[in-house]
């Protein structure tokens, strides 16, 4: 059960506060206006939400105090004592959890977010084990125990909240593994995958599958840093997962259930593609792209990026056969895709820090062009804004980022400014004439 | 039944990790050689298990002439039998034979000097955080800790001895 539901939620509730005007307005009759509140739910107040989210603050809240308190080291509490203490608070909030959500069932929101105090609790346990026989192996090693038994916890009660803290925790320590063991192979983004992907599945949690692919993709990200230490295994390892996650509710028929859970991960994945392709735009970080640059050996960190930008491709494959998607969309994968096949291409050419800088900023441009084009056709303000920024953004980077002569930036920027002013008012204008008519 | 399994297998599985986390360490606190070595420490914070003092000991400095270790690299240092600590033989790759008089504790090459890691934070009380840090200041930032070792290498503090002072059970 997923405790949030951020999806449109602002937009029901503006539809909720228009849709009895419009019926006495005329505009809809009866029947459309309970279509209308049964497909967007307006029945549904969205206290259930609300409430779920003061449970997990507070008990956020609580799980912070007791961990606190024992961190406090409390002298006149014997040992035995303190954990006596706090391990039957960790089983009492995990049994009074379940009693309230599973077996009478009468708060299952309370019960859920009690057993969620209960990991966190589980947490403070640990710590405090750790204080208690003074252990300090790695640090990291609590961290990563605390990651199982909220993991544990998230599978065993079908928990999302218990699920997000295991993950979030499972990437501190993933991090730190890798950071201690050189030369392994990167398992730990696998692990990440393996443990939290099919859980996000079955719990049709968008939340849960989008901070999977982040973290899937610092992880992965963070083992290249540490076995390559190159811009090309690190800018490989950020761009195949971020193609790869766009491009997904592509591979899926629009309506289903599969793309309904990849669209806000999708979106995740355009902004990480666009933020690397952005910084492979400048000269000199470039032409640290190069896989030349790569010592032997080191090729660890491709066994991720290998398959992600195959699956990236088969999902764009996926996407083309099906043909409800054009080229021209700009939220299609096809740009992204084949502007990320390109560069890893030219990152392959010895010495090829000024074909990727072009090719990035002939990428950027043309993902700015499609966005006006397509804002033009359909004169949403989002993309049109988003491309305007873009390319507007594009322009001015590169005049700071070369020497050139201040009269020749003086001129580029005054004619941007009168670009942006005269072609935006341009489509507001179109946008005011489309409404009024 | 069914539906209480899940949190039966949440709760054997957290209370399972919470046993298993100090078993190495109770077993060398209940059969292990009791050792005092000299140590060097500071006093940051942990978030999870509060103020602790770093312990860095006398015996972790290797002789000069000591074999190249590899980063994390597991390692032995050995300690032999003194008042009032006992001192510091060697730091080897491999563990020495047993001596009456020697103890041999498992730990790591950070990349400067090995580390006894499962014995390099003493958990304080904030309460006596103060205290301690004036007792270290005054006694040069040297005190004495107190270590039961287990027969696999493990080391387990029990307490650590600071200006005539002695903390911990």
């Amino acid at each position: 059960m997923d405790l949030f539901d951020l999806g449109g939620r602002a937009f029901r509730a503006r539809l909720r506060a228009e849709l009895p005007r419009w019926r006495e307005e005329g505009l809809l009759d009866e029947r459309a206006a309970a279509l209308l509140a049964e497909r967007y739910r307006l029945n549904e107040s969205g206290w259930r939400t609300s409430v779920a989210a003061i449970y997990i603050l507070g008990v956020l809240l609580v799980g912070g105090g007791v961990i606190s308190f024992v961190a406090w080291n409390w002298e006149a509490l014997p040992a035995w004592a303190k954990l006596a203490l706090i391990g039957s608070a960790m089983v009492a909030a995990h049994l009074a959890g379940h009693w309230l959500w599973r077996v009478k069932g009468t708060s299952p929101r309370l019960g859920h977010a009690l057993t969620f105090l209960g990991t966190l609790i589980f947490g403070a346990n640990i710590g405090l084990v750790a204080q208690i026989f003074h252990l300090h192996s790695n640090a990291m090693n609590g961290v990563g125990a605390w990651a199982a038994g909220a993991a544990l916890a998230g599978w065993a009660l079908r928990s999302v909240p218990n699920a997000l803290l295991g993950l979030g925790l499972g990437t501190i320590w993933a991090c730190n593994f890798i950071d201690q063991n050189e030369g392994v192979l990167p398992f730990t983004p696998v692990l990440l995958a393996a443990v939290f992907l099919p859980l996000a599945r079955l719990e049709r949690s968008r939340l849960l599958l989008s901070a999977s692919y982040l973290a899937i993709a610092i992880t992965a990200t963070v083992h290249a840093g540490e076995e390559a230490g190159e811009g090309a295994a690190i800018f490989a390892s950020l761009l195949a997962p971020a193609a790869l996650f766009l491009s997904l509710p592509s591979a899926l028929p629009p309506e289903s259930e599969g793309a309904r859970l990849a669209t806000p991960g999708a979106r995740l994945g355009f902004a990480g593609w666009l933020v690397v392709v952005y910084v492979a735009s400048f000269r000199g970080l470039a032409d640290e792209t190069g896989f030349g640059e790569l010592a032997p050996g080191t090729w660890g960190w491709a066994a991720i990026a290998a398959p992600a930008l195959l699956g990236a491709i088969v999902s764009t494959a996926a996407a083309f056969r099906r043909g409800d998607q054009a080229w021209s969309d700009p939220w299609s994968p096809f740009l992204p895709v084949g502007g990320t096949i390109l560069l890893l291409l030219l990152m392959a050419i010895p010495g090829s820090g000024v074909v990727v800088t072009v090719a990035a900023n002939a990428i950027l441009a043309a993902f700015s062009i499609l966005l006006l084009a397509s804002a033009v056709r359909s004169l949403e303000r989002g993309p049109f804004w988003l491309g305007v920024v873009l390319a507007g953004v594009l322009v001015q980077t590169r005049f700071f980022e070369y020497e050139t002569g201040l009269l020749l930036k003086a001129i580029v920027f005054v004619a941007c400014g009168i670009a942006v002013l005269t072609v935006g008012l341009a489509f507001e204008r179109r946008v005011r004439e489309a409404a009024h008519a | 039944m069914r539906r209480h399994l899940g949190i039966a297998v949440v709760l054997v599985s957290q209370v399972g990790i919470l046993v298993s986390m100090p078993f190495r360490a109770v077993r060398a606190r209940v059969a292990g050689t009791e050792i005092a070595l000299e140590t060097e420490p500071v006093d940051p914070f942990d978030p999870l298990s509060g103020y602790y003092v770093t312990l860095a000991y006398v015996a972790e400095r290797p002789a000069v002439d000591t074999i190249a270790f590899h980063l994390h690299e597991p390692l032995w240092v050995t300690v032999a039998r003194a008042e009032p600590a006992w001192t510091p033989v060697s730091v080897t790759r491999e563990r020495p034979a047993p001596h009456p008089d020697r103890v041999s504790i498992l730990g790591r090459w950070d990349g400067w000097r090995a580390r006894i890691g499962d014995a390099s934070r003493f958990f304080i009380p904030e309460d006596r955080r103060t205290e301690i840090e004036d007792l270290l200041d005054a006694s040069g930032r040297r005190g004495l800790v107190d270590l039961r070792v287990g027969k696999d290498g493990t080391p387990a503090l029990l307490r650590m001895r600071v200006g005539g002072r002695s903390f911990g059970r």
